[in-house]
């Protein structure tokens, strides 16, 4: 029987994602399957990890989806002596009035770059816990909501790991996903010498799409319809990493609702109010690969998370029709 | 010389092969059965009309019911002239004599098989054949199998004859025909398609393999024919018989209790009991007030009647359909769907009757869906069946597109029709938005194309 409930236009959405990815595609040469998945994250009101080698535009990215979208941008270089006062701010007494005031901390602005997240110490990572969840800090009891829309984008260096420390469990699940540019082709590379021979295009670069805009279009994607199977093949996915031999840690149910709403951003920037089996598949890796701990003898066979997670979807059915002489083959 | 008419040849051709290879079956057949009363012209006829009636009507685009449907009209219709030309020619065509004739052969039957219910049992074999020519396509993978298959059906034909010493063949004058007519088509088709029979590494050797094959089905002709004896015939049409009288004793209980009586009375199905084996009718150790005979006299009535209104409407329906949508002068006027805006409106109101019944037994009972949804859904299935009988099975993780894309690698001529077929069921499915009659019927003419264009693997 048909659903009566109304169905979002989002044929808003797909001009939106057309006009941001054209835009973030003049400073950023290629790499417009990421730029989309930038975009899904920020529709979703999820924040990013991007892990990757450096000088491959990973800062780059960060500044020009902040100059596209007209928001305010800090960057946070995270280094070992880094305090959590750095970052939410503090309380400082102020002689003149003869009370205490906040100063915020970099963390109070729309899009947040926490560069190299990883040199800082466990405590100063623990400091982004709140702000990532609960969209708030808490400064000397006092809590200060952050502004919308809010997304952090970290980044790691995937070599160099001496004198870092890695990201806990209960952090990394609380990014929507984790990223990786990879080098750009040859052509590519071309054109980024060409592009940024005389001055960075980002310098020219102007805002596309308002705060406004954006906070108004997470909320059609809200409404993107999802299928009672799919939420059944969403689970089944989650579960099955709980139950796969190699993961030790399978998927939290945050990461159930961070891939349904991921997949409905997603629906709805490629112009559909409803969400597809290959959305879901498409998404699962970065979604849910950073959140999975495996097992010391997948490391030790050199399988990474990535393709535990590709042999996990592909282990579980997608809901299609079923014929006999199908099954029979 | 065109590509359609090369093709039709083709299709001709293979028709004249068949007809060879059933006109040396039907021979014995008919020597056995009937004592050559039937002539085998008149078995083969059916053939024929079916041939030609499906390739005329291929082009109407009907869908599978109302071609089923229409078959069996005129198959039931074709088989009856037949049988009163060839065997009652005297008898007018309404005689009750006639129109009893084959219930009553089929009552016969232990007692032997008439000339009638011969005719009517072969046409029932043949009619598929010809539908089948009608509508595949023809190539030379086509060509080769029709050739093993006729003559496997010749051998084996000639060897029973040499083993009953039937002599009913007295020359091998059809058997050269139908390999004449064999060479021609292989080899147009072969020269046309430059294809080959066989895939993989073993695809330069067909001629080898195609010689091979034909010893070997001489072999297994040479051994059917040896097994071809009257005990062994005899032996194989025994458990048929005990069949047979199980459900003659079935169809006295129908004539005793029900609508029937009078139809099926006169057919002394008794008759054939005589020399039955087991104890007599059980059915008759019930007894049961009269109105239940009654009831079920009045029920089977109406359900007759039903089936033929609908097959009446379903029928008329379409015709005027495709009539008004042929032959409307004004090219602005939208042609209404006289099947699509009574029918719809029929099952949309049984459908909330059903749907309000089921509530009342059952609250929440689950939702059922809409008729254009159940019908992209369905086309689906279908489709899926089909690409597994290419070869290309969907793998439970592979969603929709993922296996268009594997399907139309190996289809690709295909991927325009099944791209729209999948989009379709991907909207109806996971979008909940399924067609409307415009397009649901574009739909359904899409898929009718894919099936009957057939489409070789690549």
């Amino acid at each position: 029987m048909e659903k009566t409930e109304i169905r979002p236009d989002v044929a808003g959405v797909r001009e939106i994602a057309e006009r941001f990815t054209n835009n973030v595609g003049r400073v950023i040469v290629g790499k417009r399957d990421i730029i989309e998945l930038v975009l899904v994250a920020l529709l979703s009101e999820g924040h990013i990890l991007i892990e990757d080698v450096p000088g491959i535009g990973k800062t780059m990215l960060a500044r020009t989806v902040a100059r596209s979208l007209g928001l305010s941008f800090k960057r946070i270089q995270f280094t070992p002596d880094l305090l959590p006062s750095d970052v939410t701010g503090i309380h400082f007494y102020n002689q003149k009035t003869g009370e205490f005031e906040y100063r915020p901390g970099p963390i109070i602005a729309n899009i947040i770059l926490a560069d190299e997240i990883n040199r800082a110490t466990p405590r100063t990572q623990s400091c982004l816990l709140e702000s990532m969840q609960e969209r708030q800090v808490t400064v000397d009891l006092e809590t200060i909501p952050l502004p919308r829309p809010f997304l952090i984008m970290a980044t790691q260096n995937p070599i160099e790991l001496e004198g870092t420390f890695p990201l806990p469990e209960a952090q990394l699940d609380r990014f929507l996903m984790k990223l990786k540019m990879g080098y750009p082709f040859e052509d590519e590379e071309k054109t980024i010498l060409s592009r940024f021979q005389e001055e960075s295009p980002l310098d020219s670069l102007e805002s596309v799409i308002t705060g406004a805009e954006l906070i108004a279009t997470e909320k059609l994607c809200r409404k993107v319809f999802v299928d009672e199977s799919l939420r059944d093949y969403i689970v089944a996915i989650i579960r099955a990493t709980r139950q796969h031999e190699g993961i030790e840690l399978g998927a939290s149910p945050r990461a159930s609702i961070s891939l349904h709403q991921a997949a409905q951003s997603l629906a709805a920037i490629r112009g559909r109010n409803y969400v597809i089996p290959d959305d879901i598949k498409y998404l699962s890796v970065p979604v849910l690969a950073h959140r999975l701990v495996s097992r010391t003898e997948m490391r030790l066979r050199g399988r990474t998370v990535d393709d535990t997670v590709r042999e996990i979807v592909a282990s579980v059915p997608v809901p299609v029709e079923e014929t006999s002489r199908a099954k029979r083959g | 010389m065109s590509k359609v008419w090369r093709e039709r040849i083709l299709r001709l051709t293979i028709c004249g092969m068949e007809m060879a290879a059933l006109y040396v079956f039907l021979s014995l057949a008919t020597f056995k059965a009937t004592d050559n009363a039937v002539s085998v012209p008149a078995l083969l006829s059916p053939y024929l009309v079916s041939f030609v009636f499906n390739r005329v009507f291929f082009n109407f685009n009907l869908n599978r019911t109302a071609t089923i449907l229409l078959n069996a009209l005129v198959w039931l219709v074709g088989i009856h002239i037949a049988i009163k030309l060839q065997l009652f020619p005297a008898l007018p065509f309404f005689d009750a004599d006639f129109i009893y004739t084959i219930p009553r052969a089929f009552a016969a039957i232990p007692s032997g098989v008439r000339p009638e219910l011969f005719m009517f049992i072969m046409s029932l074999l043949i009619w598929p054949l010809g539908y089948r020519l009608a509508r595949i396509r023809i190539g030379f993978v086509i060509s080769l199998a029709e050739f093993q298959c006729g003559l496997f059906i010749i051998l084996v034909t000639y060897m029973i004859n040499a083993q009953i010493s039937a002599s009913f063949l007295n020359s091998p004058f059809i058997a050269l025909i139908f390999v004449a007519l064999a060479i021609f088509a292989m080899a147009v088709s072969h020269a046309e398609q430059a294809s080959s029979w066989l895939g993989g590494r073993h695809a330069t050797f067909w001629m080898s393999v195609l010689i091979l094959t034909i010893g070997l089905i001489a072999l297994v002709g040479v051994f059917a024919g040896a097994f071809a004896t009257h005990d062994f015939l005899d032996l194989l049409l025994t458990p048929l018989r005990w069949a047979w009288w199980a459900f003659s004793q079935f169809m006295l209980f129908l004539a005793e209790h029900t609508l029937m009586e009078n139809v099926l009375n006169p057919l002394d199905w008794g008759a054939g009991n005589q020399s039955a084996e087991n104890p007599d009718v059980i059915w008759q150790s019930f007894g049961y007030p009269e109105w239940v005979r009654d009831t079920l006299r009045v029920a089977i009535g109406i359900v007759w009647l039903v089936f033929i209104v609908f097959a009446l409407w379903s029928i008329s329906s379409l015709i005027f359909h495709w009539l008004r949508s042929h032959f409307i002068s004004r090219s602005s006027a939208e042609v209404e769907s006289l099947h699509g805006a009574f029918w719809d409106d029929v099952r949309a109101l049984l459908g909330y009757i059903r749907r309000w019944l089921a509530g009342l037994f059952h609250p929440g009972a689950g939702e059922r869906l809409a008729p254009e949804a159940a019908s992209v859904r369905h086309i689906y299935r279908e489709l899926l069946s089909w690409g597994a009988s290419k070869g290309v099975r969907r793998y439970p993780e592979q969603t929709p597109y993922e296996y268009l894309r594997t399907l139309s690698e190996a289809v690709p001529l295909a991927s325009g029709d099944l791209q729209l077929i999948t989009d379709h069921y991907v909207n109806t499915r996971y979008g909940l938005l399924p067609p409307g009659s415009d397009d649901l019927a574009n739909l359904r003419a899409t898929w009718q194309r894919v099936k009957r264009n057939g489409y070789s693997n690549h």
